[in-house]
């Protein structure tokens, strides 16, 4: 094992006898450069012994971080070749920062101001839940594959958990909330599933409910084909399809034409052409009843987006994990 | 849910639509078709089936839609089963009587079992189901064709004596056709031949597997209680095309046609003949369901007019007896097959399905009506904060609020507990944050890691703990800034736009670094009047970037003559470099040089998502400099 004290002093003499930055660069890169000593130190620890590797590569780091500390103060030492000259510019030009917004809440944003505009209060739920609200009251059963601990993640199983969908924000709107009401209410969602390049365990919802006397497929149809428009533009081809789900009926199921191939098929789209957004459906009038509304006096509907493809496909995020990784960052200054 | 369309067309000779044709259709019908592949002469539409909808697990299913639909007819195959004129009585028995729903059992003797013909072999490999011999595999068919499962007993193995029974601890181990071992639960509900257990019943057995030898054979297909197959499926952990079917509402009814077009295929596969009476436990048969249905209903459930006439056509293509009772109302009684149908809403859906979804307008969005706003008003707060925060600079961050264990922070003076999940994805992440600060810390470190620069950001999100066993959950606004001081100033700056002069704010300290974390719900009870209106306004233009590399820093300095304007010069540069890889760009410095009559620019570029190697390269040749120019 080399002495890794007596390389540190030998090159702690050079660094420190550097008088301008070239000479300074150039034992930075004798040192630290990609086949610098330090490098040439690090390729050496697949040859140690397995108990000496691990202490092997401590020292080394910390002989690196104390190489970085010495350069870092001699750069500050050296100083500008005096010139007869003067600074005419102190302040820097281009660094002014300028904060930004999640792109999650930049987008839930967007349909919020949308949802407002056509007189939708944003609502709120939970995040812990019970297993009541989350599935009991919204008409899914017992026996459900999403209950399993597969699919779930659960703090006290059966009974709490974190929610699985924003439906369970629903399932306290309407109980708490007298008819009529129109409410849309953004949030994070929780799923048993393994974190990869395609899937996370955390997911971001949009979810809605309107119930008034008359509510129509047709009201909740028009809301998507404005808001479709409104992120997508005029051109946009949306699909309304029958799909089930269990706490409305009739349901529907809301598709997009593929953003990438325009329809055509393509690996995005698995050759369908179309890209699922999300579901939505005339209130289920057993969830109704379970929130103490009569189904035979008041009718509603409720949508359920998820936020994250739509995301990652505006701002061509490939990575579903870099949403909440710490790998998303913000251009400072434009 | 694969469907050859050859065979399809079997049940449906006047179907003239194309593959994609259908396919469109059925997503429209709520069979979502999520690919269309050629093999072959053949076209296979994969479907999503709708999880109510076991019928539709079937062609029998898919086509009796289809048929609606188009208003074709529905074609099944003619049995005609030679007639026997056997005594034998099957030796079933069934004690696992509240499970079993119906039962049908038929031996046949002297069969010549083979290796299937190349139609069905290809066929089942269509449906990704390996060909074992004809009289598996026929059965296999039959389940596809129809959705109900079925198995073949081999009796020189099993006797013939076959038991539907509940386990009850008497057997202990279970051999599956593929030599897997299986520890038997007590509660599992399995076929024994009172020996052992020969079969489950979602998973045929070693035991009295059939095999080329086979000469005779108990035939069965039965419908059990879906509750119940789910239940055995989820402790036994087993997935299987048999179970996938039982554990959803079949028809019992459909029973006799599909088991006596198994029997049919197989006596014309493999010849031999009946040696038993036909068995068939049924005991109780479920009552027809009445539902009344209001005729104005469909309509105004669609938002478009249906007319009475539609209705009762559709309702009858169903299967669907109808009767009209009093002025505007029909009693309907769903045909068998249709399980899911309970409720006047699910015949509503049925009316708009096949009168098409695509035929309701979608220019017609929700009346704006005023209504009551209920919007909790700690949301303002929080889209107030976001937008102050990032006017001061700080960008916003998201992260995981299950945390790992090193990185639990608890709040000064909390004496409450975290909460741990019991089956986290990611065992190392097995704790609710009970602070922003967290994540906050976890989050600085992956910046580090990239070399981010200036790291300013904030995030607010929900805290959690436990509290004498119960659980709460806040907004919390966790901020750091890599000056501290700056921070303090930025966060007084912003609570005075919310009215609040005098806050005691602390910084804490946790991994090395410094952040300010405020409880936004304490924070709401403090202010007087919050606006309403939403504040942001910020455009969607792309300024989020996923990096891939560190971020790398180069300086140039630049020679001129004449003094320029900076700004003008950073976008002359900016431009040249290209926004592909350029993070920022500034002037750090401006030297005039007496001496040389010279001005001299210190530019700072800082390049993202390209190798250190790669983006000196450009920086030199950007800035037209050389690894020996003066730089």
């Amino acid at each position: 094992m080399p002495n890794l004290n007596k390389v540190f002093n030998r090159y702690q003499k050079k660094i420190t006898s550097a008088e301008n930055s070239r000479q300074l660069e150039k034992v930075r890169i004798e040192v630290l450069g990609r086949k610098g000593k330090i490098n040439q130190l690090f390729s050496k620890i697949k040859t140690k012994p397995q108990e000496e590797k691990q202490s092997f590569g401590k020292e080394l780091n910390r002989i690196k971080g104390k190489f970085e500390n010495l350069i870092k103060s001699q750069s500050a030492k050296i100083l500008p070749k005096k010139r007869a000259g003067k600074r005419i510019e102190k302040t820097t030009v281009g660094l002014e920062k300028i904060g930004h917004l999640h792109p999650i809440t930049i987008t839930e944003n967007e349909i919020n101001s949308l949802f407002r505009s056509m007189g939708f209060s944003i609502y709120d739920g939970p995040e812990i839940e019970t297993d009541e609200y989350c599935f009991e009251r919204l008409n899914v059963p017992k026996t459900h594959p999403a209950r399993d601990l597969q699919d779930t993640i659960y703090i006290e199983e059966p009974e709490i958990l974190l929610r699985t969908q924003t439906s369970s924000v629903e399932a306290r709107l309407l109980e708490k909330e007298k008819p009529p009401f129109k409410a849309a209410f953004p949030g994070r969602v929780y799923r048993n599933e393994k974190v990869n390049k395609s899937n996370h365990f955390i997911f971001h919802h949009y979810q809605g409910v309107a119930v008034d006397r008359n509510i129509s497929l047709k009201d909740l149809i028009g809301v998507f084909q404005k808001l479709f428009r409104q992120i997508y533009g005029t051109k946009v081809k949306a699909r309304y399809r029958c799909k089930y789900y269990p706490e409305v009926e009739p349901g529907l199921g809301l598709d997009l034409q593929c953003f990438q191939c325009h329809g055509k098929g393509c690996q995005l789209c698995k050759g369908g052409g179309w890209i699922e957004m999300g579901g939505a459906g005339i209130i289920h009038p057993y969830v109704m009843e379970a929130s103490g509304i009569d189904p035979k006096k008041w009718r509603g509907f409720a949508f359920g987006l998820g936020l994250d493809r739509w995301v990652m496909a505006k701002y061509k995020i490939s990575d579903i994990r870099t949403l909440l990784g710490g790998n998303l960052a913000y251009k400072p200054n434009r | 849910m694969k469907i050859v369309y050859s065979e399809l067309k079997k049940f449906l000779p006047d179907l003239k639509k194309t593959p994609r044709q259908v396919a469109d259709d059925l997503t429209m019908l709520g069979h979502f078709a999520d690919g269309i592949k050629k093999t072959g002469p053949e076209t296979v539409i994969s479907l999503e089936v709708r999880q109510n909808r076991g019928d539709c697990l079937s062609y029998y299913g898919i086509a009796k839609d289809l048929s609606v639909f188009y208003q074709i007819p529905l074609s099944t195959a003619k049995i005609n089963l030679p007639k026997s004129s056997q005594n034998y009585h099957l030796p079933i028995r069934v004690t696992a009587r509240k499970e079993t729903v119906r039962i049908i059992a038929l031996r046949l003797s002297g069969i010549r079992n083979t290796a299937s013909p190349q139609w069905l072999s290809k066929f089942l490999s269509l449906h990704e189901i390996n060909s074992i011999n004809l009289l598996v595999d026929l059965t296999n068919y039959i389940t596809l064709l129809y959705g109900i499962p079925c198995h073949a007993f081999d009796t020189a193995k099993s006797g013939g004596k076959l038991v539907w029974e509940i386990n009850r601890g008497k057997y202990k181990k279970f051999l599956t056709l593929d030599g897997t071992e299986f520890e038997l639960k007590r509660e599992t509900f399995l076929i024994s031949d009172r020996i052992g257990a020969a079969s489950l019943v979602m998973l045929g057995g070693k035991r009295a597997a059939i095999d080329l030898n086979t000469t005779e054979t108990v035939i069965e297909m039965a419908v059990y209680d879906r509750v119940k197959v789910r239940l055995d499926a989820k402790s036994l952990n087993i997935a299987t095309e048999a179970g996938i079917r039982l554990e959803k509402d079949l028809d019992p009814e459909l029973i006799p046609q599909a088991h006596g077009h198994l029997i049919q295929i197989v006596l014309e596969n493999c010849g031999g003949k009946i040696s038993s009476r036909l068995y068939d436990y049924y005991p109780k048969k479920d009552a027809p369901k009445r539902i009344s249905l209001d005729l104005k209903k469909p309509s105004a459930y669609a938002g478009i007019q249906i007319s009475k006439k539609e209705i009762v056509r559709i309702l009858k293509d169903l299967g669907c007896q109808t009767r009209i009772r009093g002025a505007g109302h029909l009693v309907v009684i769903p045909p068998n097959l249709r399980k899911d149908i309970s409720i006047e809403e699910d015949l509503i859906e049925e009316i708009i399905r096949f009168k098409g979804y695509n035929k309701i307008p979608t220019d017609q969005p929700i009346a704006k009506k005023s209504l009551t706003d209920i919007t909790p008003p700690i949301l303002y707060l929080i889209e107030k904060i976001k937008t102050s925060l990032a006017e001061l600079g700080y960008d916003e961050v998201r992260s995981w609020p299950l945390i790992r264990e090193k990185y639990l922070y608890r709040p000064e003076g909390l004496k409450a507990e975290p909460i741990f999940v019991q089956n986290s994805v990611n065992e190392d992440f097995p704790i609710l944050r009970m602070s922003i600060i967290s994540s906050l810390a976890f989050q600085k470190k992956q910046y580090q890691s990239y070399k981010l620069p200036d790291q300013q950001f904030f995030e607010i999100g929900r805290i959690f703990y436990r509290e004498r066993s119960c659980y709460s959950e806040f907004y919390s606004l966790g901020i750091y800034h890599h000056q501290p001081q700056t921070l303090l100033n930025d966060i007084k700056k912003m609570l005075v736009k919310l009215g609040l002069k005098h806050q005691k704010l602390k910084i804490s300290r946790f991994k090395g670094a410094d952040f300010i974390e405020i409880n936004l719900e304490e924070l709401l009870k403090q202010i007087k009047k919050l606006p309403k209106r939403s504040l942001v306004r910020e455009k969607t233009g792309s300024h989020a970037y996923e990096l891939t590399n560190q971020i790398i820093t180069l300086d140039a300095n630049i020679f001129l003559k004449e003094k320029k304007d900076s700004e003008k010069l950073i976008k002359k540069y900016s431009k040249k470099i290209g926004e592909k890889h350029l993070w920022q760009l500034a002037i750090s410095d401006v030297y005039y040089d007496r001496g040389k009559r010279e001005y001299k620019y210190t530019f700072r570029a800082r390049y993202f998502n390209i190798d250190d190697k790669t983006a000196k390269k450009l920086h030199l040749r950007k800035f037209g400099l050389t690894n020996s120019a003066r730089n």
